[in-house]
């Protein structure tokens, strides 16, 4: 099975709390990696409060140095020993069938080399602005769009789905 | 060669390097990605100089080595942007920041390469890209997008100029001639009155615009090219009027939470 072979990597900065909401979906997933791989990019917070919070989960924590994501991304897949990697942001939250349906086009056609996913907005769960809320939901109105997976299509794409997410606002 | 990336897709499957413009590379952000380690490890692993843009780096070589890539709809992952402003503006300023520098990574050849808004339709939906309409061979490199608003806020900004150099140099006020030039540009060359500007700049989405586009051009200046890049929206879209569902939750709470500030 493909999901026993896959490294889950997560970078991370001063983020403990989303890191925390994020390992807590991927406690939830209908199938499980063989390890998930937290790389501290040399944060001031205390980082290993996880090994003791999620026990059940995999996890293995690594402290780098060097700043920047992909050298933190780049140590993470060193440490890692999966044939399959899995990299996923620590201010995201996962769908519960997230890994399973990212892995299963690997298993379907042996020469795909890469996967993406559809990638939503989601309000901010560290810091609950209602002014943000509101302000999101008077751009959604505002812009009026039919259906959410038609993204705003910008040079590079970063903006996509960035105001037509249905479920933005809701808590 | 670059001649155009795109991360957004409207149907599952496998991912086209070619279209009907031309080639371009499509990429999937490290937000949610998988990839297997040996193609990983081929290709060389994220670029360490990239801070962000290096998901583009990567895809970008494996399609040139001839991978494939594969598009799954149906795995959800939700990213939470920054909720304050300040955080949100850093944050799209330095994804523009790196892009000049995939640029350079993936184009030798110097000159400037021009691209135009054009609306595509995919499936009866139409949405926006970006095509190549125009390339100048030059001594240096350079990337502009040719949008709607890079024209409105450079006349605007213009205009605001010759305002100040008449009041320095002339001790007129040139507020009230610089605003018609500016109106009358729009609407000669623009089209102003399609695009509801007054709209448009009441958003956070256009501060986010000129901070990426700001990124990208500082960070452009930095690598010795000149790079403006935009965000492809369909500015003719936008209403003027609130529509404010009153049963929606959030608005209830932020109404509540309104007047017990009061209170």
């Amino acid at each position: 099975m493909i999901h026993q072979k896959t490294s889950v990597i997560i970078p991370s900065i001063n983020r403990l709390f989303d890191l925390r909401v994020l390992l807590h979906s991927l406690g939830e997933q209908t199938v499980m990696p063989m390890e998930i791989i937290v790389v501290d990019n040399n944060s001031n917070t205390y980082y290993s409060v996880i090994l003791e919070e999620f026990p059940h989960l995999q996890i293995k924590l690594f402290k780098e140095l060097t700043p920047g994501a992909p050298n933190v991304r780049n140590r993470g897949v060193k440490e890692s020993k999966g044939d399959y990697l899995v990299f996923v942001d620590d201010d995201c939250i996962c769908d519960k069938y997230w890994l399973e349906r990212i892995l299963a086009p690997f298993a379907r056609d042996p020469n795909i080399s890469c996967v993406g996913s559809r990638i939503e907005s989601s309000p901010d769960v560290s810091t609950p602005s209602l002014r943000f809320a509101f302000l999101s939901k008077a751009l959604k109105n505002f812009y009026e769009k039919k259906d959410r997976e038609q993204a705003h299509s910008t040079a590079f794409g970063i903006f996509r789905g960035f105001l037509n997410k249905k479920e933005r606002c809701i808590k | 060669m670059i001649i155009n990336i795109s991360c957004n897709f409207l149907k599952e499957g496998y991912v086209q390097t070619e279209n009907s413009e031309g080639i371009y590379y499509p990429f999937f952000p490290t937000a949610s990605m998988a990839i297997k380690r040996e193609d990983f490890d081929s290709v060389g692993g994220f670029d360490p100089r990239l801070f962000t843009g290096e998901d583009i780096d990567l895809c970008i070589k494996l399609q040139k080595a001839n991978k494939t890539l594969w598009y799954e709809r149906d795995s959800v992952v939700y990213h939470q942007h920054r909720a304050k402003l300040k955080e949100l503006l850093k944050q799209f300023y330095y994804y523009g920041y790196y892009h000049p520098l995939v640029y350079e990574n993936h184009e030798k050849s110097n000159g400037i390469k021009f691209f135009n808004l054009k609306k595509i339709n995919v499936e009866g939906e139409e949405f926006l890209e970006f095509s190549r309409f125009l390339f100048l061979p030059f001594f240096f490199k350079g990337m502009i997008f040719l949008n709607y608003w890079i024209p409105t806020v450079i006349f605007f900004l213009l205009s605001l100029f010759s305002y100040y150099l008449g009041n320095i140099l002339l001790g007129h006020l040139f507020l009230f001639g610089s605003l018609f030039f500016y109106y009358l540009v729009m609407y000669r060359w623009v089209g102003l009155d399609k695009l509801k500007l007054r709209a448009e700049m009441i958003y956070v989405q256009t501060l986010m615009d000129i901070v990426y586009f700001w990124g990208g051009f500082v960070g452009g200046l930095k690598r010795g090219m000149l790079y403006m890049e935009a965000s492809a929206r369909d500015l003719s879209k936008l209403k003027m009027d609130f529509d404010i569902d009153e049963t929606d939750e959030s608005i209830i709470e932020v109404r509540e939470f309104l007047s017990s500030k009061k209170k």
